[in-house]
């Protein structure tokens, strides 16, 4: 008596040889799909690239002015020296900073005895270049060398450990990434945003933001238009 | 086909051709395989066109998968493979031609005699003759020798499935030969 097995082992014997008729027009249908090129996606990689690098470019923009004034409060800063050098002696007068700020019109102490005003003075100093920072990065550097009288730099010696005691809060100007990253960030622990404060301080930013605009609807054309969405 | 093969001296050297793009190549290995695969994929899918469609869509899956061929085992078994996934896969684009899971067990009787006399061309007939769920069971188990296991793998059914479903269509074969007799 025959059980299953052996059947289909007897078929299968039978059938592993055999051989169809191939059709013709077969082998040129599979040649025309392996000269086929794959689908190019790059377009949406293009795009996001596109984008982030306008984001890139503006956030670098943004930062390009208030760099320079930020070397100002950096050259206010001190190196150690000999607490009983007259401070005086210290002062230099340079062309190089800020016109007509009130950086550039600090009246400095003669004795080591008001060493400690000086301290505050210093403060003070550090205080309003946060708070002209931004005015004085529209203003036209050449505008210093026309009123060269105006124009003092001061450089201060001030003890090392008196200065790793200033509670000077050193507040590093976020990129206009970093903000709108903030902004996100807001936005998504349910806190109200100001969008419009982005743009605060800088009028080109206005107008880049219009060509973002811009170029995200021509890229969502291009793309349409590329994927042939309706 | 007057097209002018050249003479591959070996399966390897064939192989190798075909990784490397040779058109040539590619054509001799479709000469060579594609009768037999042909035949493979028609045991699982009966309409002609609909089977022509995947042996294409199998050739062109074996010919940029070659990298993947190791040289382990049989290079025709590792092309049946392909087809034979392939084959599934059409198949499992009409759901409605799923094996449905069912698990009950059917008591199949004793194969008749008859069943091994058959010719080559009788055998596909009847193979041919049963629901597509059952034959893609049937053809997998008993034909491509696939275990209860490996088929529950690849079309996601469980093994007491495909063994029902094993049973059912050997049952249908044996009255499938009773049919075709009277």
């Amino acid at each position: 008596m025959k059980n299953w097995n052996s059947v289909e082992e007897k078929w299968r014997e039978q059938l592993q040889n055999k051989s169809d008729d191939i059709p013709e027009g077969l082998w040129s249908r599979i040649e025309e799909r392996l000269e086929e090129k794959p689908v190019r996606r790059f377009p949406i990689y293009w795009a996001a690239a596109a984008m982030l690098l306008i984001a890139v470019g503006l956030s670098w923009n943004w930062n390009a002015a208030p760099e320079e004034t930020r070397t100002v409060a950096s050259e206010v800063t001190t190196a150690p020296a000999n607490s009983e050098t007259p401070l005086s002696q210290n002062v230099q007068e340079s062309t190089e900073t800020i016109a007509s700020s009130p950086i550039s019109t600090v009246t400095v102490p003669s004795t080591a005895d008001q060493q400690e005003s000086v301290l505050l003075s210093e403060l003070v100093i550090t205080e309003e270049i946060k708070h002209k920072e931004e005015v004085a990065a529209v203003q036209p550097l050449i505008e210093s060398k026309a009123e060269p009288e105006e124009v003092v730099t001061v450089r201060l010696d001030i003890d090392p450990i008196q200065e790793e005691e200033r509670p000077v809060a050193k507040r590093r100007k976020r990129s206009l990434f970093g903000k709108i990253v903030g902004e996100i960030r807001q936005a998504l622990d349910g806190e109200p945003v100001n969008w419009q404060k982005l743009k605060e301080g800088n009028p080109a930013f206005e107008n880049n933001i219009h060509n973002v605009a811009n170029t995200y609807v021509k890229t969502e054309e291009n793309l349409k238009r590329t994927l042939q969405i309706q | 086909m007057s097209t002018r093969l050249p003479a591959f001296l070996s399966e390897t050297e064939l192989i190798e051709a075909c990784r490397k793009n040779n058109r040539q190549a590619q054509h001799a290995l479709f000469q060579k395989m594609a009768g037999k695969m042909l035949s493979v994929v028609k045991r699982y899918i009966t309409n002609t066109s609909e089977a022509e469609d995947t042996l294409m869509e199998g050739f062109v899956k074996v010919f940029s998968k070659l990298d993947q061929y190791q040289g382990g085992g049989s290079f025709e078994g590792w092309i049946r493979k392909i087809m034979v996934n392939e084959a599934l896969m059409s198949i499992r684009k009409n759901k409605d031609r799923y094996p449905v899971d069912i698990d009950a067990a059917f008591d199949v009787a004793h194969p008749d005699e008859t069943l091994m006399q058959l010719g080559l061309q009788e055998i596909e007939n009847l193979i041919s003759s049963l629901p597509t769920g059952y034959r893609t069971i049937f053809n997998l188990y008993a034909i491509e020798g696939y275990s209860h296991a490996e088929i529950a793998q690849l079309l996601a059914i469980s093994e007491g499935t495909s063994k029902s479903q094993l049973s059912r269509a050997r049952t249908l074969l044996q009255n499938q030969l009773a049919a075709l007799q009277l």
